[in-house]
């Protein structure tokens, strides 16, 4: 349950995405901009976002067990990722951060298949910081075993995209002191798994009227909206990217 | 692919979606391709197919939509690193405020704090202005809406940009423009550089005029000049709103600053709201830009009031003869006192001020000569008033009046009179607006001043207005005193026989003088309420306060009325219930009061009284009274600070002592507690030698400081002699009373003095038939019996009738039924059969209301054992059991909840045992 307090792992998405950093300053921006001292840390969050999307790709792509997905993400980040240049190179070329790193990924994981021996370095960011819970994985993968790596890899971008996205909107209305609002939308939108549930039942449950319901949820969607925006605003370059990468969510290009 | 659930990803998607397309909706609306109505109505239709069917073409839309995201584009995607400084204070959750960083303070205004900031989602530099944490949430929004109003109307390169209203955990704070450069209170330019930024300043000042808007605190603090030279107009929280539908804004003058404020402003009129008074303030801020020194400076608000009002500022060129004639002119006609002789707009100011720079004749040049006679005038008020009244008497004179020197003398004085009351009534209605805002310290200085000025006359309007400042300041008696003086010189002045009601109510007199007054006034009602109240009749009171208030809620009075009708129809001997629910209707009201007159010490007073009121009930009712203490002493100490400190202190003195019984249920000391409460009370003897509420209040304290002692000492000596004190003052201190007996009791029992118990009985003979003094009165017979070598009988009968009659008028009185059943037990004692269901019906009531009581768990371990021993004597070993645990589980209760009574307990606790388990 996202942001939810009720901890049912059925309707999870994105896992650790929850504890994720919520404000974040752009990650790429900085890259390319090559402010040395903060670069560390802003492509800890890039690496953040994307690890566990590379993670489900690499499972999928190679059949490979946890721990060698693991293993093979690790080294993706550190000898593609963090090395010099990736980014550089990204600010040369046009598209989405995500379209882009695929690519990367793909280079990668053929280059890797010819070659075993395999140099491990992090340049300094903690990437095994980051932990996979058993079966999270096993869970998703059943359903999926007929989509393709990439497939497998945007599905994974965009559950972590939702739940941090849920999760800075509740911040977010907690802070202006309506967690009522993010509670609307939480049981009336996220919540909704065991089928949908009616206005009246969430005011009943809430003790509001019903169109207080109503204009709560359509104040958290639009604040949804935005943070779903903003998450997406942290990997793109332009306005047109941002455009290419909302259509993705949904499943577009 | 199969899905074992719902899809959520289809959901959020749908939702997003949805989102999305209503932003495009409303997009469509401000660009005027669809009503508010349509798209409200459009039900599951995409908005798209809307547009369409309207015949909106495609690319247009697609023009919309993609104005969204270069919008959020730009909204959510930071542009660059907060800078250093403000990533220093990043990690610091002090400085968050919603999405923006403290990063440092600029200054204060009339409403709260001003900081620089960065703002972390679009990646600028903003300043926020954060309110002070006001009593009245409610007076501060409309304030800050009252800005956010003023500036949304405003666009103008010369006016500070506000962003928008921004929240935090419900705290709302104004985000606006950050203009880095300083202040013209800090900024010293050249004559020239200084006539064409207030010229720019001006042009600002008339664009906000032309939408409606009047600024009413300019001064040179409110006007920043960025690093090229461009000024920012800043502040538009106090600003005036040409507005039908909104309440005229009032707290100009004092938030206003003195120096720069128009003698309309100055004075409370209506005129105040015109564009007139900027003109001035204008006028009074060039003043201090090419001089160096605002043009009045009085010492104290008040003397800077007065110079405003009735004096010249020095000729500009004689401080600094730099300043060219023609800007001297200028700034001399737009800083006329009346407000049709100056510039008819900000703009004709600016004009005059351009045609000053650029060498041409100016427009205040016309007006120039008569300008100089009336300043003249009021420069040297003593040689006008001497060549008028020459040319007055010539002209009667040469009229063929004759006039004797009586009549002429007769005539100044009523002409000295007259403008006393003026400076007077400019003085008093000063006074309220800085009360009202809670600036009490810039009141100093205006009671001595009138004091002054009223020195030696006579009239009633001077006494009443004089009376009336002196309550403004508290001072009732002296209130009281001015206000008979007033009624002296003409019986039927309403303003005094109003006065006179709320000052000295008695019930029959309220009603004969709510006769004399206006029955439309809103005081008529208020006058109605007062009366009501002292008759009783508390939902009249209720009423006519409530409707009083509805016509003009600045009638601190009223909100007095209201709040004591509130608590009216309750005593201390009510349902805990009904006096918890007054209480809290009162605590509204007197906060409501506070938001309409900050300063009034005695709305803190009133509300600190219904928090303290409501912490005693939950200490007696088994509650955490802590939370409402607390806040009650915040009260208290904030009544102290505006000016009410003997009273504060009391009040505070009171709680204290409260809260030290609080500590004696439970075992712990409370001496610190009454030691604090002494310490109080000596300072406020010390403020008010002899005061009987002080005296009255420490009495009490050393009334439970010889109890917590367990000896008489030097506190009963003292405690008599404060009680003695205070009723000899004020007889109708009742608490008083009640202590004076106790303390007079438990110093006769602990010296087992005679003497000192026929004292103690001839006070009983004097003092008034109170629930309190029926308590004091069995005590007396309690401690008398228990006295060696008498029959205790009589006196515990004595006891008990007391008791009985207490409890019969006061229902509640736990600590009444408690002493009850100890006498019952002490009877059984004796060798009497008194009825063992009235001691335990007491204790059940007194433990229902009170769980927590220890005395009571105490007394019904006694009552229980000795009900085990009568059921043991009388063969009955199956019931004797029962009381005997019950015996056991009361001692336990009260020695858990107050530890020091373990050792008392152990013998009657070991009796239980023993009974109930035999011997071993």
């Amino acid at each position: 349950m996202i942001g939810g307090t009720m901890g049912d792992p059925n309707t999870e998405i994105g896992g650790d995405g929850r504890q994720l950093p919520v404000t974040s300053h752009t990650a790429l921006a900085s890259i390319k901009a090559g402010s040395p001292g903060r670069r560390d840390a802003e492509l800890e969050r890039l690496v953040q976002l994307y690890w566990k999307p590379v993670y489900h790709l690499v499972r999928r792509a190679r059949s490979a067990s946890n721990e060698d997905a693991k293993d093979l993400t690790q080294d993706f980040f550190a000898e593609v990722v963090l090395k010099d240049g990736f980014a550089e190179r990204y600010a040369r070329e046009r598209g989405s951060f995500r379209a882009y790193l695929k690519g990367a990924l793909h280079n990668f994981l053929s280059k890797s298949a010819r070659d075993s021996a395999r140099e491990k370095r992090g340049g300094g960011v903690r990437i095994s910081s980051l932990r996979i819970g058993r079966g999270d994985l096993d869970e998703i993968l059943p359903d999926e075993q007929a989509l393709r790596p990439e497939e497998v890899f945007d599905r994974s971008w965009r559950r972590i995209v939702l739940a941090r996205a849920s999760e800075a909107l509740r911040e977010r209305l907690a802070s202006q002191g309506k967690s009522t609002y993010f509670e609307v939308f939480r049981r009336y939108d996220l919540a909704a798994e065991e089928g949908p549930v009616s206005y009246e039942t969430v005011a009943r449950e809430l003790r509001l009227s019903t169109d207080d319901v109503k204009n709560y949820l359509t104040r958290a969607r639009e604040e949804f909206r935005q943070a779903v925006r903003a998450v997406l605003c942290e990997s793109v370059s332009s306005p047109e990217d941002l455009s290419a990468e909302w259509e993705a969510l949904f499943g577009g290009a | 692919m199969s899905e074992p659930r719902p899809d959520l990803f289809g959901r959020l998607g749908g939702v997003l979606r949805g989102a999305q397309d209503l932003s495009l909706g409303r997009r469509a609306v401000r660009a005027g391709l669809l009503t508010d109505m349509e798209l409200a109505r459009r039900g599951d239709r995409p908005v798209e197919d809307l547009l369409r069917a309207r015949g909106v073409a495609p690319e247009e839309v697609r023009r919309l939509r993609t104005e969204i995201d270069r919008e959020d584009f730009e909204l959510f995607r930071p542009h660059r690193r907060p800078p250093p400084e403000a990533e220093a204070v990043l990690g610091d959750p002090d400085r968050r405020r919603a999405e923006f960083v403290l990063v440092e303070p600029l200054g204060r205004g009339g409403l709260g704090e001003v900081w620089k900031s960065w703002d972390t989602r679009l990646g600028r530099w903003v300043a926020l202005k954060l309110p002070d944490p006001g009593p009245d949430p409610e007076a501060t929004s409309s304030r800050f809406s009252r800005e956010a109003l003023a500036a949304a109307r405003l666009s103008h390169p010369n006016i500070v940009s506000i962003y928008r209203v921004a929240e935090d955990h419900g705290r709302p704070f104004i985000v606006m423009q950050y203009i880095e450069g300083q202040s013209l209170a800090r900024l010293r330019l050249h004559v020239r550089e200084a006539v064409e930024t207030l010229r720019l300043v001006a042009l600002a000042v008339h664009h906000a005029h032309e939408q409606g808007v009047v600024h009413r605190d300019l001064k040179p603090g409110n006007i920043m000049v960025a690093p090229d030279g461009r000024p920012f107009v800043l502040d538009f929280g106090l600003a005036h709103l040409d507005d039908p539908g909104r309440h005229p804004s009032r707290d100009g003058l004092v938030a206003g600053t003195a120096a720069f404020m128009s003698p309309e402003q100055a004075r409370g009129e209506d005129a105040a709201r015109a564009p007139a008074t900027d003109v001035y303030s204008l006028g009074a801020t060039l003043y201090e830009m090419v001089t160096g020194r605002p043009p009045f400076e009085g010492g104290s608000f008040a003397g800077t009031l007065e110079k405003v009002l009735t004096r010249e500022p020095a000729s500009p060129r004689t401080l600094n003869p730099e300043v060219p004639r023609d800007v001297e002119t200028a700034i001399a006609k737009a800083m006329e006192k009346d407000p049709a002789r100056r510039y008819a707009s900000a703009r004709a100011f600016a004009e005059d001020l351009e045609r000053g720079l650029r060498g041409e004749p100016i427009a205040a040049r016309a007006g120039a000569v008569g300008r100089d006679l009336r300043r003249f005038a009021r420069r040297h008020p003593r040689a006008i008033l001497a060549a008028w009244g020459a040319v007055f008497v010539a002209l009667l004179v040469a009229s063929g009046v004759a006039i004797s020197s009586r009549r002429e003398e007769r005539l100044r004085q009523e002409a000295r009179a007259r403008s006393v009351e003026e400076v007077l009534g400019v003085s008093l209605r000063a006074a309220l607006e800085l009360r009202r805002a809670g600036a009490n310290e810039r009141m100093a200085g205006f009671l001595e001043r009138a004091e002054r000025e009223a020195a030696g006359i006579e009239t009633a309007g001077v006494r009443h207005l004089l009376g009336r400042l002196r309550r403004v300041f508290l001072d009732d008696a002296r209130a009281l005193a001015e206000q008979e003086r007033a009624l002296a010189a003409e019986p039927g002045l309403a303003a005094a026989l109003y006065e006179r009601l709320l000052l000295a109510p008695r019930a029959g007199e309220a009603a004969k003088l709510l006769a004399l007054l206006e029955r439309n006034d809103p005081r008529a009602r208020v006058a109605d309420a007062h009366a009501a109240f002292l008759a009783g009749d508390y939902t009249r009171a209720r009423a006519a306060a409530g409707s009083a208030l509805a016509a003009d809620p600045s009638l601190e009075e009223a909100w007095e009325a209201l709040a004591r009708a509130e608590l009216g129809p309750t005593t201390r001997h009510s349902p805990p219930a009904e006096q918890e629910a007054a209480a809290g209707r009162a605590e509204e009201a007197w906060t409501r009061g506070i938001g309409h007159d900050r300063g009034y010490a005695r709305f803190w007073i009133g509300r600190g009284d219904a928090r303290a009121l409501r912490a005693d009930l939950k200490r007696e009712t088994g509650r955490d009274p802590l939370g409402d203490a607390q806040a009650a002493e915040d009260d208290f100490s904030e009544a102290m600070r505006l000016g009410a400190a003997r009273e504060g202190l009391v009040h505070r003195a009171r709680l204290r002592t409260s809260l030290g019984l609080r500590r004696v249920n439970f075992g712990e000391d409370p001496l610190p507690h009454y030691a604090a409460a002494d310490a109080d009370l000596a300072e406020a003897l010390k403020l008010a030698p002899g005061d009987p509420q002080a005296l009255a209040a420490r009495a009490s304290v050393n009334r439970y400081r010889a109890y917590a002692c367990g000896s008489a000492g030097d506190a009963c000596r003292l405690g008599e002699a404060d009680a003695e004190a205070a009723l000899a003052r004020d007889p109708s201190l009742l608490g008083a009373w009640a202590d004076w007996i106790f303390l007079g009791i438990y110093r006769a029992s602990k010296e087992g003095s005679a003497a000192g118990f026929a004292k103690a009985e001839a006070f009983l003979k004097t003092a008034p038939d109170t629930p309190e003094v029926a308590e004091a009165r069995a005590t007396f017979h309690l401690e008398r019996a228990r006295r060696a070598g008498r029959d205790p009988s009589a006196d515990l009968a004595a006891a008990v009738d007391a008791l009985d009659r207490a409890i019969a008028a006061a229902p509640f009185f736990n600590r009444a039924r408690t002493t009850r059943a100890r006498a019952h037990r002490l009877l059984a004692e004796a060798g009497h059969d008194p009825s063992l269901a009235t001691s335990k019906e007491d204790l059940a009531h007194v433990l229902s209301l009170n769980p927590l009581s220890s005395a009571a768990w105490t007394e019904q371990g006694h009552l229980e054992l000795l009900w085990g021993r009568r059921r043991a004597a009388a063969g009955d070993p199956g019931g004797a059991r029962e009381h005997f645990t019950q015996a056991i589980r009361s001692f336990e209760e009260a020695s858990s909840l107050n530890p020091s009574l373990a050792e008392s307990l152990r013998e009657p606790l070991r009796e239980a045992r023993r009974a109930l388990l035999g011997p071993n």
